[in-house]
């Protein structure tokens, strides 16, 4: 019955199916499957809970928790959406990885206890890994492999925090959202039995631990590099996949675990600025792109350590729209790479005439990320930075002398002024720079009649994605119905589109442009990469071990060698049994092999030993 | 009518440059000031800044001016390495000084 079955398991199942389906037929099962899994989203009736026992604990493979449809619908829609979109193309791995990336995304979304939610939080590393690796060249290769690792040592520090919590408090379930009366009030979190919950606090090792597992996959400076490395690497098509799952799940997690945790205001907030300064210095499309995610990620972070029903409600609609253009751009970048094998701004331009599709699809994503009215941006992102501004409601105040006074090292108005101006610096990074450097930027060849746009299926799936960017900034009611909190009394919860602030939105967006053109020879693209925190583990270490560690290993050999040959032969002359007397017999030495074997029996013996002793 | 063409380019200059113009004249402060539009206590100021009129568009264009020159001279002169920087750089302990795959370079 579809209703009692983990919708997560349901895109899970449609990549085995992809992976062993012969022939061109596994590509209907990638379409197919997002759909099934939408209409079991849908259907997942609203108390629905699957409980199984496992170990000694109930887990909870499905409920609805507040956000989850919102979060779920868009992560089926970009499955199919991506899966459209990969089509033409007959990369097997990265489209199975991509239905178990899905999958997986959707799992961790509907789960109600820890335990699963690290489990599908895991298996979304493993397909996404695949993803990467799909982009089948020398590079993707080598950035899949810090990929993975940067996942799994997030991984390992979210169980380590998870372990702990739950020793701590006793419960792995999931805490239950309730909002005091209206949307402007800050949301409570309630664990099992009804007691508070007190994760975002950050008062036990272990929350901290369950945030930095978690900031780690939402891509925040420091620990986040592995976002730029990765995504520009995979293929046209992976890119796209890989855009939409890993940040917001993280954003999922983030809003049902650390709800008004206020450190993350300021997380946010250079998240978004981050975001902006990388992708004004980069060439690469796509790495521009990938950093424009950071920098909208920072967005809903703040969103979440603001904590409000407002805009618990704006990272939700924030996610989903974002995931919508934020497809929709890397499809269009997609595509120009598909078409002429070229990523970086130097050599790309004046393309306007050859792929205008494809241009167009790319300039509706690039205005919906930047919130220009009648886009989805527009409707959604505004929504987090009216909650931002209303600072009483969510910035913390001590008393000092008996006066109130702001209990934070920086104004709370700061992050409403960071929040602005970032959202002025989407337009400048990819509102305008994505289109102008890609497809404007140089005069397109005289009687340029070359065709470029891409196949039939690449164009449905931008076209689809870029309807979608216009008919949420039209009709954003469909979304605002989905959201986690929604007014008692029915009115709507939100209108994005009066007077001031659509004229003060076009005023910041279009003097932002302004700047942009202004600036434009500063602007200029250079073949030029800039460093990020990546260097550490790709430079740093390597460099350490071999212009540090190993020369000083080198240099200590002797005394090595002394310690491990020259000691025990000594002892064995002086002391050993065939010492003096016998002198034939000399200490040998054995190999790494033996000593393996060894090993190995005696830990075979222990394990032996084991069964037997009861408890 | 050709894109590419200085006089289209001038024209759109001068479009852009009228927008601009207009969307000046149509601040909700400023016609608040001039009493043609009513207050409305949903967009009081927040931050006694944004009340003032214009300060959209201001705020929009200094803090990307700061941002471009910030990223590009002093994130930019620190940080931009040429773009072959990881893949043939004789640090790349995968690789010897002429960028071949050194035998054991994984």
């Amino acid at each position: 019955m579809a209703a009692s079955f983990p919708p997560g398991l349901v895109l899970i199942i449609g990549a085995l199916l992809t992976a062993v389906t012969p022939g061109k037929a596994h590509k209907a099962w990638s379409l197919l499957a997002p759909l099934v899994a939408l209409a079991v989203i849908w259907t997942f009736p609203d108390n629905g809970r699957i409980v199984q026992h496992w170990l000694d604990y109930d887990l909870v493979l499905a409920q609805f928790n507040l956000p989850t449809k919102a979060f779920a619908t868009i992560f089926a829609l970009m499955a199919f959406g991506g899966a459209l979109f990969a089509l033409n193309q007959d990369r097997r791995v990265e489209l199975s990885g991509a239905m178990l990336y899905a999958g997986a995304a959707i799992g961790v979304t509907f789960a109600g206890d820890l335990i699963t939610l690290f489990m599908f939080w895991e298996v979304m590393a493993l397909g996404s890994t695949l993803v990467v690796w799909a982009g089948n060249t020398e590079a993707a290769r080598k950035s899949g492999r810090r990929y993975v690792n940067a996942h799994l040592v997030g991984g390992a520090i979210l169980m380590a925090g998870i372990a702990l919590h739950v020793h701590h408090t006793g419960s792995i379930l999931v805490p239950k959202m309730v909002l005091g009366g209206d949307l402007l009030e800050p949301v409570r979190m309630i664990a099992e039995g009804g007691r508070t919950w007190l994760v975002p606090s950050l008062d036990t090792p272990g929350s901290i631990l369950m945030l930095v597992g978690i900031l780690i996959n939402a891509g925040t400076p420091a620990l986040g590099s592995w976002l730029p490395d990765a995504y520009p690497e995979a293929s046209p098509s992976g890119t796209v996949f890989l855009s939409a799952f890993t940040t917001k799940t993280s954003v999922y997690v983030l809003l049902v675990l650390f709800a008004g945790c206020n450190i993350l205001v300021w997380v946010g907030c250079l998240m978004a600025i981050y975001g902006i300064v990388y992708a004004i210095l980069e060439n690469d499309m796509r790495r521009i792109l990938a950093y424009s995610i950071i920098n909208q990620v920072g967005f809903m972070v703040c969103a979440v350590g603001i904590g409000t029903g407002l805009s618990v409600n704006g990272a939700t609609a924030h996610a989903f729209a974002h995931i919508i253009y934020k497809a929709l751009l890397l499809m269009s970048a997609g595509s120009v790479l598909f078409m002429t094998g070229k990523r970086k701004c130097t050599d790309l331009g004046g393309l306007y005439k050859a792929m205008p599709i494809t241009m167009w699809c790319g300039i509706i994503g690039a205005l919906a990320i930047s919130a220009v009215p009648l886009t989805s941006g527009f409707t959604t992102k505004s929504m987090i930075t009216d909650a931002a501004a209303m600072v009483e409601l969510w910035a913390p105040v001590a008393e000092l002398d008996g006066q109130v006074v702001w209990a934070s090292l920086l104004h709370p108005s700061v992050a409403w002024f960071v929040l602005v101006a970032a959202s002025a610096g989407v337009f400048l990074h990819a509102g305008i720079k994505f289109p102008w450097f890609v497809f404007l930027q140089k005069p397109a060849p005289k009687n340029d009649d070359r065709k470029l746009d891409p196949p039939a299926n690449m164009k449905g799936a931008m076209i689809f994605f870029a309807l979608l960017c216009i008919a949420l900034g039209l009709f954003p009611k469909p979304l605002y119905d989905i959201l986690p909190f929604q007014r008692a009394d029915g009115t709507p919860l939100y209108e994005a589109y009066n007077y001031a602030h659509v004229i003060n939105q076009l005023q910041l967006l279009l003097f932002a442009g302004l700047a942009f053109f202004v600036l434009l020879d500063r602007l200029k693209r250079t073949l030029t990469i800039t460093l990020d925190a990546d260097w550490v583990y790709r430079r740093m270490f390597p460099g350490l071990w071999q212009w540090v560690f190993r020369p000083l290993l080198l240099a200590l050999e002797p005394i090595h060698e002394g310690l491990i040959e020259d000691l025990p032969r000594m002892a064995a002359r002086e002391f050993g049994a065939g010492s003096a007397k016998r002198g034939g017999v000399r200490y040998q030495r054995w190999g790494v092999g033996t000593t393996v074997l060894l090993l190995t029996v005696v830990l075979l013996a222990f394990l032996l030993l084991n069964l037997f002793v009861d408890s | 009518m050709e894109l590419d063409d200085p006089k289209t380019i001038r024209k759109l200059w001068l479009g852009f440059y009228a927008v601009l113009g207009v969307l000046l004249l149509l601040d909700p402060k400023l016609l608040e000031l001039i009493h043609v539009l009513e207050h409305d206590p949903h967009h009081a100021a927040k931050f006694v800044v944004d009340g003032w009129p214009v300060f959209y568009a201001v705020f929009g264009f200094v803090t990307c001016w700061v941002m471009v020159m910030g990223s590009k001279l002093v994130i930019g002169k620190i940080l931009m390495r040429p773009d072959t920087y990881y893949d043939q750089s004789p640090l790349d302990p995968t690789r010897d000084a002429k960028h071949r795959r050194l035998p054991d370079g994984r």
